[in-house]
């Protein structure tokens, strides 16, 4: 079960929805468990652990087809939910249903892709029909908590307003209706990424973001530690 | 790491260097298995290998074999013999010498990826394998008691370019293999030498061990080929050995895994799941995976 009081558990932002074109597959790292994300044609993301259960090849090394994603070292095929379709060295063999990866549920929201545990409980919905853009990502040596802190103590220059914590994510207002998401992901101990997108559609502004959270990231690496 | 204390590991005559590699009066330092080693040649060439202490200074002295176009060394009291690969001596074999290169991981997933058959139109693509012909057919793997072995025969694969010569003819071939495992950190392949109908291509892979998760592995072949340069040979398998090193470097773990359902084999592994029974059985512990290393 979720933990209200700790934002965005059990889902953790992983990233922004553009840096994952569709037909491929990328490596993330989250909470120390390394991933592959992949983007089917019609099926969306797809969060695995990074593995092939095969010979423990790293699975962002594949190369996705359809919506399927094959193994860099043997050919090894798999469906969306995880399953071996197809053995090459045995093209006539249909593979044992107890081959499979390990794989995480996944969801997008405010521009952003999220994963948890496979059987997590839906992220709440918000009645925001808007367009959600990305703004961009930043990596810190520091630890999710020291960056926490840092973000929703103090003015961190991207708004005006305080964030509040929506849906597992820091949201904040800004002018003219529009809003700013602010989302935190755990990479390793010293390590933590900041995902920024928003509401706002004018590239020029978005742009403007971009450079307030560079300073930021100025800001949270003079707490020490920092490279 | 410190050096280890595993027996069975360091029981073994592991490559070190190759001939040509320290120059008259210089000093080469590397490790084995975890131990600093400095090989040394003297101003007549004569080369001698020690142990390196913590302090720089040298210490014991360790016995070396040269064979195979390498130089073996070891740090065991009773190490196994080096294998007996006859195809080095005969005088009509080009002998090449490739040099060593660095891999990081497990000595073990090394030599595995040396077995395997079914990754070639994968990793190898166009020369090695062609992604149109991926069969793996059925193959034989066996305990040569007599030799303390593990043999693959019976191995056959449809390949584009197989070797150097192969490779300047534009024809791909049905090429035979056999495999032998011929100690827990040294593997070799006889194949289908161009030409050739009743001799077969030897070429060998040896490891060294520096670390668990850090080896140098030493590809020398003795190869019937009269056409081909050397540099061109040495190129084939050095092309070869760095598109093996992208996936060896991405396996995880990196320390072979030997527990039940940690990775699933399918019968083209039949060499490996061999493989790693006969590391099960050796008792060897260092380069495996072990829940706390995780």
């Amino acid at each position: 079960m979720s933990d209200p009081t700790s934002i965005g558990n059990p889902w953790v932002p992983i990233g922004l929805e553009t840096q994952f074109p569709v037909s491929s597959a990328h490596p993330v790292i989250a909470n120390g468990e390394p991933l592959v994300v992949w983007r089917g044609e019609a099926t969306g993301f797809h969060v695995w652990e990074d593995r092939c259960p095969h010979r423990g090849m790293r699975l962002s090394f594949g190369f996705v087809r359809g919506d399927t994603l094959t193994c860099l070292y043997h050919g090894w095929r798999y469906g969306s939910e995880g399953g071996c379709q197809h053995i090459p060295a045995h093209p006539d063999l249909e593979p044992p249903e107890t081959i499979c990866t390990k794989i995480y549920a996944s969801t997008t929201s405010h521009g952003l892709v999220f994963t948890a545990p496979a059987g997590t409980e839906a992220m709440a919905e918000t009645a925001d029909d808007r367009s959600w853009f990305a703004v961009r990502s930043i990596f810190l040596d520091l630890s999710e908590k020291a960056v926490r802190e840092r973000v929703t103590s103090a003015p961190t220059g991207l708004a005006d307003a305080a964030f509040t914590d929506a849906a597992g994510l820091l949201v904040a207002k800004v002018a003219d209706g529009d809003e700013i998401a602010l989302a935190i992901q755990p990479i390793e101990a010293e390590k933590t990424a900041l995902h920024l997108s928003t509401t706002i559609a004018d590239p020029e502004a978005r742009m403007n973001l971009a450079r307030r959270l560079l300073r930021l990231r100025q800001d949270l690496e003079s707490l020490g530690g920092g490279t | 790491m410190t050096v280890t204390t595993d027996s069975v590991a360091l029981n073994n005559w592991l490559p070190c260097a190759y001939p040509g590699q320290v120059a008259q009066g210089e000093a080469y330092d590397t490790m084995l298995l975890g131990q600093p080693i400095r090989v040394t040649a003297a101003g007549d060439g004569a080369l001698a290998c020690h142990v390196v202490n913590q302090n720089g200074s040298t210490g014991r002295e360790l016995p070396l074999i040269e064979k195979f176009a390498l130089i073996f060394t070891t740090l065991g009291d009773d190490p196994r013999p080096l294998p007996d690969v006859p195809e080095f001596d005969e005088p009509d074999r080009r002998i090449v010498n490739c040099g060593s290169v660095g891999v990081n991981t497990s000595p073990y997933r090394i030599v595995e990826n040396f077995l395997d058959m079914a990754h070639f139109c994968f990793v190898h693509t166009n020369i090695l394998g062609a992604v149109d012909q991926t069969e793996v057919l059925t193959y034989k793997t066996e305990h040569r008691t007599d030799l303390d072995e593990i043999w693959a025969t019976d191995c056959q694969f449809y390949q584009p370019g197989a070797s150097k010569a192969a490779m300047d003819t534009d024809a791909g071939q049905m090429t035979h293999y056999t495999y032998r495992v011929m100690s827990l950190f040294s593997v070799m392949l006889y194949k289908t030498a161009l030409g050739y109908d009743d001799r077969l291509d030897a070429i060998c892979l040896f490891i060294q061990p520096k670390t668990e998760t850090e080896c140098l592995a030493y590809p020398p072949m003795a190869l019937l080929d009269e056409q081909s340069s050397m540099a061109g040979m040495i190129d084939f398998q050095q092309t070869i050995f760095l598109q093996d090193r992208i996936i060896l470097e991405n396996q995880r773990p990196r320390l072979l895994p030997l527990t039940p359902r940690a990775e699933i084999p399918t019968k083209a592994d039949l060499s490996s799941v061999a493989y790693r029974r006969w590391i099960k059985q050796s008792g060897v512990q260092f380069g495996l995976w072990r829940p706390e290393a995780a």
